[in-house]
């Protein structure tokens, strides 16, 4: 049964590391639409694997969708902030396209530290602290090894609470609830339907954040604009 | 001590000066073509933002009761010196009064992304309207002459045919991006107390562009004079399909008398100097339909969607260069055609660096044709010294005349590249310069192999755990709790413990006593005693154990307020049970039993009684 479930890994790696060179191809021989439909379907496949999000928005770049490009390397970024490729492509469109993701004025490094987790990574961290705070506390109310138990549920206490407040700080990021704006001279109304006044039109890969939505209809605030208002859903791609 | 209070003053000073620096950067100011302004013309109105932030600035005009207010254009230009880059925008509007009057612009609010500036109120004269003679010098405003009695209406001609408004477009079918001209006229041949209010149709699939100024004139259909002002808009199509032009609607108020001639250039004044019999009418155009075509297929590669009828030329501010020193090479594209949407080309060429690009415009709009000058500089360099070659840049486009793609480019340039002075170089990048590495551009780092998302997966697992999941650490947490409050309680006052807890530790004696009265009725019976003097030492709240049997019942009745049968059978069982033990040979388990049924129905009789 082992040997069985050893063969079948094995398996799984030869087929997974044969599509894999499949993309890679396309895209070494210049086929940048072909890779990014590869790439795409990975990122369909498996949600989580940040790479397939990234090589996607590579495509994409070479495409010259910049706003493609640049939602897929912050949806990439929302699963894993730490590749440090990501946040240097990430970062290089960010000043391309006058995105602002990164003012230029603050070292790098301070993202490095600021970004290092992930939003659920954040949240899964903030539970589990919680959790075994639960458990030292039921051990000191117990009082099984009451010194240490006593000290440790403290620790985790606090960390459960950083974890917390990181948590708060980061979902009003601007990778969180965010998205793209696809269209060029995408118009921003004044309410959710064409009968409102339009009040601002954006240009393409400028990230905003989603407030709320209304049907085809998503209520937006541009970053950094203080301008808020209604733009149609298929104008900008959600993160 | 002297010395460091002085460096410090400085250092306040230097900060103080920054930040009035940093400030000045941005210059927001308002200016008028004219301050006194006739009823029947207009005034130019132009808002001027230069700074760091011009472009990227939100002009808020403020609405004014005695003008209506309709954009003209927008430019902007942006120049660099020594490698500091300014930028300054301005915004036209046109201006025309409806009432005659002192007024004022108020101010206008400039917000810039960071901050809110306000421009200076702008006082405006309104005069009555100029004389047909005036006019001439303006051939843009019709003249008006005096009404020929035939041309004035009827008695009795409805308002219906005395005021309407007429909406068309120059054409009915259009490309995406070509514009159609849309002109809307409110005619009438009675007098309007004011210039009417003018509501802008709901566009589907287009967008639009105001064409300044409202033209005004006369016109005679079927035998009436009408006064008309007519209003133009530019309109592009988004896509290719159906468009729509939703209903214009206009409201006026007009006299409903006919006292007054509406011809007579000061009709308007006349009608405010006492005569207040009119109404408000309210006109409205019926939905427009646009068929708009698909632009041909098999446009040239680097086709970015624009059209109209361009024209390419650059320039550079220099032609002789050292290596490694910026150069302005700036790109003109001049022509009809909505040139604020249009994607500039890029820019490359085999050693040279192009650092960043910046790109302006200015928007015209003569004879009601949308057009301008794009300006895009590229900034670059050249990596070596020699005569170099720009090469030409192309620019395709769909030409609107000709409905054909072209693609026009501008000639090469040979630039002398001298060689540069070591270290007196730009570079906008935040890398610093490597010695024995050539940095020759930069670009998006290649693709990543394929993660298994492990540690993602593993997150976001915990991070979206069910409610239950946490009520169950809650659970632990609760319960561990509650144990050690009972703990602490018990401590605290073991006796009300005992007393809470006496029957049902007694019922569990009793239990394990009758599990032993098979094998051994003499531990049994030993278990029951002690079951039940344990029980009368919680209930009564004093050790019974060293106490004789009268001295127990004495207590309990000094205690409680213990019937007589009570006391009895407290006396007669422990006395039955001191027997049993003593002096009895035959004690088997069914003996055991009675007993122990006997002091489950005392425990029962005291419970009620000792009830607190």
């Amino acid at each position: 049964m082992k040997n069985i479930l050893i063969l079948f890994s094995f398996f799984i790696f030869l087929v997974s590391s044969a599509f894999c060179s499949q993309g890679e191809e396309y895209y070494k021989k210049g086929d940048f639409k072909a890779a990014a439909d590869f790439y795409y379907a990975q990122t369909l496949e498996n949600p989580y694997d940040y790479s397939a999000f990234y090589n996607y928005a590579n495509c994409l770049y070479r495409l010259k969708d910049k706003a493609g490009a640049l939602a897929y390397y912050m949806k990439a970024f929302e699963i894993n902030p730490r590749n440090s490729d990501l946040f240097y492509n990430l970062n290089f469109l960010s000043v391309q396209t006058q995105a602002g993701l990164f003012p230029q004025d603050i070292p790098s490094f301070v993202y490095r530290i600021y970004f290092f987790l992930s939003l659920n990574e954040i949240k899964a961290a903030a539970f589990l602290s919680f959790w075994t705070f639960c458990l030292f506390s039921s051990l000191f109310f117990l009082e099984k090894a009451k010194n240490f138990s006593k000290t440790a549920s403290v620790s985790f206490a606090a960390l459960a609470v950083i974890f917390s407040l990181l948590y708060f700080f980061r979902i009003n990021s601007v990778f969180h609830s965010a998205a793209v704006i696809k269209n060029s001279q995408a118009r921003i109304m004044s309410g959710p339907g064409e009968d409102f006044k339009l009040i601002a039109s954006a240009e393409n890969a400028k990230p905003v954040k989603i407030i709320s939505e209304a049907g085809e209809w998503i209520e937006i605030g541009l970053i950094g604009q203080g301008i808020k208002g209604w733009i149609k859903s298929e104008d900008i791609i959600k993160i | 001590m002297k010395k460091t209070i002085g460096k410090l003053a400085i250092f306040i000073l230097l900060f103080i000066c920054s930040f009035g620096g940093a400030y000045a950067a941005t210059e927001v100011t308002a200016s008028v073509n004219k301050q006194i302004v006739p009823l029947n013309d207009y005034l130019i109105l132009t808002v001027y933002v230069s700074g760091d932030n011009a472009n990227s600035a939100t002009v808020q005009i403020p609405s004014m009761a005695n003008f209506s207010v309709s954009s003209s254009g927008r430019s902007t230009s942006i120049s660099i010196i020594n490698g500091r880059i300014s930028s300054s925008v301005e915004y036209s509007y046109i201006l025309t009064p409806k009432y005659a009057g002192k007024t004022s612009i108020p101010p206008i609010s400039v917000f810039t992304g960071k901050e809110k500036f306000f421009t200076k109120e702008i006082e405006i004269t309104v005069t009555s309207a100029k004389s047909s003679q005036a006019y001439q010098s303006q051939p843009s405003q019709p003249q008006r002459t005096s009404v020929q009695p035939k041309n004035r209406p009827a008695k009795g001609t409805p308002l219906e045919n005395l005021v309407f408004v007429k909406a068309e477009t120059d054409k009915k079918t259009a490309y995406p991006g070509e514009q159609i001209n849309l002109s809307f006229k409110f005619y009438t041949a009675v007098p309007i107390a004011r210039n009417p209010e003018y509501f802008p149709p709901k566009l589907y699939n287009l967008f639009s562009e105001d064409l300044p100024p409202v033209r005004t004139g006369e016109q005679v259909i079927n035998g009436i004079k009408y006064y008309y002002s007519e209003l133009k808009t530019a309109l592009f199509a988004i896509n290719a399909g159906k468009a729509r032009i939703g209903p214009i609607e206009i409201t006026a108020q007009v006299q409903k008398e006919e006292d007054i001639d509406p011809f007579d250039p000061n009709f308007m004044q006349k009608f405010f100097s006492g005569f207040t019999n009119y109404e408000e009418i309210k006109l409205n155009t019926k939905d427009m339909g646009l068929e708009i075509i698909p632009l041909p297929e098999n446009p040239p590669s680097d086709f970015s969607g624009a059209v109209g009828n361009f024209f390419i030329s650059r320039e550079v501010d220099r032609k002789e260069v050292k290596s490694g020193e910026p150069l302005n090479l700036t790109l003109k594209i001049t022509g009809k055609g909505n040139l604020k949407d249009i994607s500039v080309p890029e820019f490359s060429a085999e050693g040279v660096k192009v650092y960043d690009s910046l790109s302006s415009y200015s928007i015209t709009k003569h004879d009601d044709i949308i057009g301008g000058e794009k300006k895009v500089t590229y900034i670059i360099s050249f990596k070596e010294e020699g005569l170099k070659e720009i090469p030409p840049i192309k620019f395709s486009f769909f030409n609107i005349d000709t409905k054909k793609y072209e693609t026009i480019e501008t000639s090469p340039l040979k630039i002398k590249v001298l060689k540069g002075e070591g270290g007196k170089s730009y570079d906008f990048s935040d890398k610093p310069a490597d010695s024995g590495v050539d940095i020759k551009g930069s670009d998006i780092k290649y693709l990543l192999k394929p993660s298994a998302g492990l540690s993602a997966k593993i997150a976001r697992k915990i991070s979206t755990a069910p409610l239950y999941a946490h009520l169950f650490f809650c659970s632990i947490l609760i319960f561990s709790f509650l144990k050690n409050r009972s703990v602490y309680e018990r401590l605290r006052n073991p006796a009300f413990y005992a007393y809470k807890n006496a029957s049902s530790v007694l019922q569990a004696a009793l239990k394990k006593a009758q599990k032993e009265a098979s094998s051994n009725p003499y531990k049994s019976l030993s278990l029951i005693y002690d079951a039940i003097t344990d029980y009368l030492t919680a209930r009564i709240g004093e050790n019974v154990y060293s106490l004789p049997i009268n001295k127990i019942v004495q207590l309990y009745s000094s205690k409680f307020k213990a019937a007589e049968f009570t006391l009895g059978e407290i006396k007669s069982l422990l006395e039955e049970i001191e027997f049993l033990n003593y002096a009895s040979s035959g004690l088997n388990e069914k003996k055991v039993s009675e007993v122990a049924q006997r002091v489950s129905t005392l425990s029962e009789m005291i419970e009620k009684e000792t009830k607190k």
